[in-house]
């Protein structure tokens, strides 16, 4: 069974701060997500959907509980093993798209091979191939200040699917867009969907919300409804 | 695209931090490559001319003072183990009148079949020198000596046997010539000899001093400008300071620069680190970008400095009319510059960079200000206690506790230690006091200056690190400016008081290094006497020799009685020092004293023809000569210990209101004879010039350091701008005009250009006192302080005035 899950959430508590200032950001999450599902977290601001998805982007550990990634447990890794895995087995997206402006487009999405240390004419290729699945091949050599927002977050698409991960974890992706290029850039995710690749997007709108596999409804630091659809 | 492609392209990306990083760095470099090449092109200066005369597997024998003995004491020298033969010599300085100008040349004799030798009468003379002085073979040609003028023939030496004989820069002429010349007699002044093939130097140096008679001594030739090594050794501590002191001004910015460096790429970081760089890789990306600047800010500061060195090199020999050896660069120096510069380069790059690249993503993720307490508690410990250490080895230095050789080779370390511990003390404190000036500055500038005032309080960190910088070239320009300034008053007064002269007469131009004096007869100085308008005339020698051990200049001079004493006396003591010469007393210069840790009423042995002798010390004086090992002895005094040796320079004193006369007939009176004449004016500015020429080199590598944090300031204010861009949207949107915004930036500008300023003046003064309390306990000159208020006007003024133009160049946003 634990194969057919590529992601656990097993009652994870997140406190920020200490003392009087103290934040509870997630107060005893729960939930999983089936390999190849794409799933949609939604909630009101504040009710800890960016701190889970840091969670599960091993970018910070729990306070209490577990998350499994894979089946590995990721909160138990230390910051180097943790950066490891997520360059192995992860790609993330921005809101904010997070493009590094003294490199092209290619040169972007090369960027997470080069530094796993793959031979330059290796990651070049790849790089290609990625933004042609993004529909982008023609602006391998633009830089990201003369693309549109809408493209931009298609390169960090690209960037995030160039390694091949398992699980693509996407924050806003589509808020810093308009209507139409928010639903490309969705459309684009749900795509990706399947065929042993997961998707966990953050959104606010729920028409997008409603497309996707399976919404988890966060409130006040923990899933609300059906906790999950896999028996846990 | 590796690691490398990336660094190269990061740096290329932001092209003005990148070259401030890069100057700092290279200046740094060049001033250390410039400190060293110039010590050696001294150090080297000398040693060429005496080693190419005598060969290098060469010692030579001679009497302290360069006196006269008997030829007969050269024989049983051949004889001792691993020599293989011993030339009796006449080696002295001649002085050679020219159409040019009058040159002191080494006047060499030896028999014939040991080497050149002309008949008697002629003259031979390389045919390099010969050119220059535009000699031609059967010409006629004058040398001064201590027996006066002689008139001799030219032989021209071709360039070959120039080669053979070792050096271009002497004339040969026969032994009986030359022991009329310098009024030897029958005597000789120098036995050189050869040592074998392969037999130890030391054994056989031990071996011939064991066999030598009381009263004369062996040395290397280069040895003869041991006299210059005080010198040496002041000008390379104090170039060395400098250099320590630029390394850490350099190493300072540099850091500045790379902390708003690493601010402003925090999110670039992050965005790598989610991507899965692990940290150790994106401190690969800084240690690569340390390593570019490194090597090259080392290469250009490694020929910057060559290029400085050869600068300062040409301007110090045209000030004193010498030709110096042009600086080399070699592999000591291209290594020097190269591991400077990497080591600045890393220290202030990397390595502060270390605990940034391990920082979570996450945290990296929100700006600067909104981080909660990012904790910076080691900055001040560690900058606390540089300066401890800094302080204490100051401390020890300048109460004599540590040796001397200990204490020099502390003390620029410890001067650049003491100032970065200060920086990092201080800087820190500056935003927090800005931040509690809110309300008067609002007084002044209204809500533009409250809310500039406001970025203290908000980026600490930052603003710290635009204001240490300009503290820091405060403090450097007033510490400095204060003790260069009140050191040359001190040279200036010297100069008045001990040579009190309207003229000075002399064989040749003089020596800086006191290595070449021409002896004149002291006849001249009845001559001179005689002229109209010359009320006096006082005459000095420079004997070098050895005072306990430790090589020293004797300043042989005569004191007329109706003139105050012409010694520059710290005490009111002048009358008792006088009655103490005239009885046979030495009267040494601060830094002999401070070298030999004697005072008034102890005993020197010098070291004299007739043996050692010891010689009461009388007072101690400010002297600069021979860079402070330098002792006075009366004339009387020092014929009877040496011989006569002739007099090296007359000092000529006019009748007052008749100043005129005197010196239209000195000058006529040595026009015909081929003497050189100094009107005391032009002393002063040849000492002027001499030391405004050594200063200026100084002078300039501050002001690089100036220039280069003002870009610093420069370079911060731009870095806080950019990070600002999300207030100043604001303010711009809730109605305030663009014209009120970059009134605030301006201010914000102004504020931290100047904040430095008046802690830097006080730390600066502070900086000169202590500097000056270690130069009197570690070379033993007191320099009298005195606060400069020009100084102190033109840095903190200066820095205002960076300011300002800083916040003028600050963009719309
Ligand atoms: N580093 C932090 N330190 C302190 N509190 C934090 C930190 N990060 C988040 N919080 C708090 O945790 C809670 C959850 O934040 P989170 O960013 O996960 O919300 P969100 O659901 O993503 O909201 P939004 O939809 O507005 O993005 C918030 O109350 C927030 O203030
Ligand atoms: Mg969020």
């Amino acid at each position: 069974m634990t194969d057919e899950r590529s992601v656990v959430v097993h009652h994870v508590t997140k406190v920020y701060g200490v003392g009087a200032a103290q934040v509870a950001a997630l107060r005893g999450a729960s939930t999983a997500v089936r390999a190849g599902e794409f799933v949609a977290v939604t909630g009101p601001s504040g009710c800890g959907k960016s701190t889970l998805l840091h969670l599960l982007a091993g970018l910070d550990t729990p306070t209490t509980g577990t998350v499994l990634i894979n089946g590995t447990d990721i909160g138990r890794l230390d910051e180097d093993a943790r950066t490891a895995f997520r360059g192995r087995h992860i790609g993330v997206v921005f809101q904010s798209f997070n493009l590094l402006g003294i490199l092209t487009a290619e040169e972007n999405v090369a960027l997470p091979l080069t530094l796993g240390g793959v031979p330059a004419v290796t990651a070049t290729r790849k790089a290609r191939a990625a933004l042609d699945r993004v529909g982008l091949g023609a602006r391998a050599k633009h830089r990201p200040t003369e693309m549109s927002g809408g493209e931009q977050q298609r390169v960090a698409v690209a960037r995030a699917i160039v390694t091949d991960p398992s699980l693509i974890l996407a924050d806003e992706p589509t808020g810093n867009l308009d209507a139409e290029n928010g639903r490309a850039v969705f459309d684009l995710l749900r795509g990706l969907a399947g065929a042993r690749r997961t998707v966990v997007l953050v959104t606010h709108d729920p028409a997008l919300a409603a497309r996707a596999d399976r919404v988890v409804r966060l409130a006040d630091g923990v899933v609300v409804g059906v906790p999950d659809a896999s028996g846990l | 695209m590796g690691l490398w492609a990336y660094t190269l392209r990061d740096i290329a990306r932001r092209p003005g931090r990148s070259l401030f990083t890069l100057s700092g760095i290279a200046v740094g470099a060049a001033a250390a490559v410039a400190a060293l090449v110039t010590i050696q092109a001294a150090r080297g200066q000398y040693r060429e001319l005496f080693e190419g005369l005598a060969g290098r597997s060469a010692l030579e024998v001679y009497a302290p003072g360069e006196a006269g003995f008997d030829p007969a004491l050269a024989e049983p020298l051949a004889r001792v183990p691993g020599i293989r033969a011993a030339f009796p010599e006449v080696q002295a300085t001649g002085g050679l009148p020219s159409w040019r100008s009058n040159a002191a040349v080494v006047v060499r004799a030896c028999r014939p079949g040991d080497g050149p030798s002309p008949p008697d009468g002629v003259v031979l003379v390389p045919e390099q020198l010969a050119d220059a002085h535009g000699m031609r073979p059967g010409g006629r040609l004058r040398l001064w000596g201590t027996a006066g003028l002689g008139d001799y023939t030219v032989s021209v030496l071709p360039p070959a046997e120039t080669r053979k004989a070792g050096s271009a820069g002497f004339v040969a002429v026969s032994l009986p010539t030359a022991r009329r010349l310098f009024g030897l007699g029958e005597q000789i002044n120098l036995v050189r000899l050869v040592v074998e093939d392969g037999a130890d130097p030391r054994a056989v140096r031990e071996a011939v001093a064991s066999a030598l008679p009381p009263g004369l001594c062996i040395r290397e030739p280069s040895a003869r400008a041991d006299i210059t090594r005080g010198l040496r050794a002041a000008a390379s501590c104090g170039l060395t300071g400098l250099t320590a002191v630029a390394l850490g001004a350099a190493g300072y910015i540099v850091f500045g620069l790379a902390q708003l460096n690493l601010l402003a790429r925090r999110s670039e970081f992050a965005v790598l680190r989610t991507l899965g760089a692990p940290a150790r890789q994106v401190e690969g990306v800084l240690f690569r970008s340390a390593l570019i600047f490194g090597a090259c800010g080392g290469v250009l500061g490694t020929l910057g400095g060559a290029v400085l060195s050869w600068a300062f090199l040409r301007g110090a020999g045209a000030a004193a009319g010498l030709a110096l050896a042009p600086p080399r660069l070699g592999w000591e120096e291209i290594a020097l510059g190269l591991g400077l510069a990497l080591g600045v380069s890393l220290g202030a790059i990397w390595l502060p960079a270390r605990r940034f690249c391990r920082t979570p993503p996450l945290t990296l993720f929100r700006p600067e200000n909104q981080v909660p307490g990012e904790p910076r508690h080691w900055t001040t410990p560690a900058a606390l206690g540089c300066l401890a250490i800094g302080l204490w080895v100051l401390a020890e230095c300048a109460t004599g506790r540590l040796s001397l050789s200990t204490g020099r080779a502390a003390f620029p370390p410890a001067l650049a230690l003491t100032l970065a511990g200060l920086a990092g003390v201080v800087a820190p404190r500056l935003p927090p006091t800005i931040a509690g000036l809110e309300r008067p500055v609002r007084f002044v500038f209204g809500v533009e200056g409250a809310l500039a005032v406001r970025l203290f309080a908000e980026r600490p960190d930052g603003a710290a690190r635009a204001c240490g910088v300009g503290f820091v070239a405060v403090t450097l320009a007033v510490g400095f400016g204060h003790s260069v300034l009140n050191a040359l008053a001190d040279v200036r007064a010297w100069t008045d008081r001990a040579i009190p002269a309207d003229l000075l007469v002399r064989g040749a131009p003089p020596d800086p290094g006191f290595v070449l004096n021409v002896p004149l007869p002291e006849s001249l100085g009845d001559e001179l006497r005689a002229l109209d308008g010359v009320a006096g005339v006082d005459r000095i020698a420079f004997v070098p020799t050895a005072a306990n051990g430790a090589p020293v200049l004797v300043l042989a001079r005569t004191f007329a009685p109706e003139r105050s004493l012409p010694l520059a006396v710290r005490a009111d003591e002048a009358d008792a020092l006088r009655l103490a010469l005239a009885r046979g007393d030495a009267v040494l210069a601060e830094g002999l004293a401070n070298t030999l840790r004697v005072s008034a009423g102890d005993f020197v042995s010098l070291d004299t023809p007739l043996g050692p002798r010891r010689v009461r010390v009388a007072g101690v004086v400010v002297e600069f000569a021979a860079g402070g090992a330098a002792l006075y002895l009366d004339w009387d005094t020092a014929a009877s210990l040496f011989g006569p040796s002739g007099a090296h320079i007359f000092l000529v004193a006019a009748h007052t209101g008749q100043r005129a006369e005197a010196e239209s007939a000195v000058v006529r009176y040595c026009a015909g004879r081929g003497l050189s004449v100094q009107r005391n004016r032009e002393l002063r500015t040849a000492v002027d010039e001499l030391t405004r020429g050594l200063t200026a080199g100084l002078w300039a590598l501050l002001a690089v350091v100036v220039v280069i944090a003002a870009l610093g300031v420069a370079n911060g204010v731009a870095a806080l701008a950019i990070e600002q861009r999300d207030d100043v949207r604001c303010l711009r949107a809730v109605g305030m005009s663009a014209r009120r915004v970059r009134r605030m930036l301006r201010l914000q500008a102004v504020l931290l250009g100047t904040a430095g300023a008046p802690g830097g003046a006080l730390c600066g003064i502070a900086l000169s006192l202590a500097l000056d309390r270690v130069i009197q306990g570690l070379w033993g000159y007191q320099v009298p302080f005195q606060i400069r208020w020009g100084v102190l006007s033109w840095s903190v003024g200066g820095s205002i005035l960076a300011a300002l133009a800083v916040g003028a160049a600050t963009r719309d946003h």
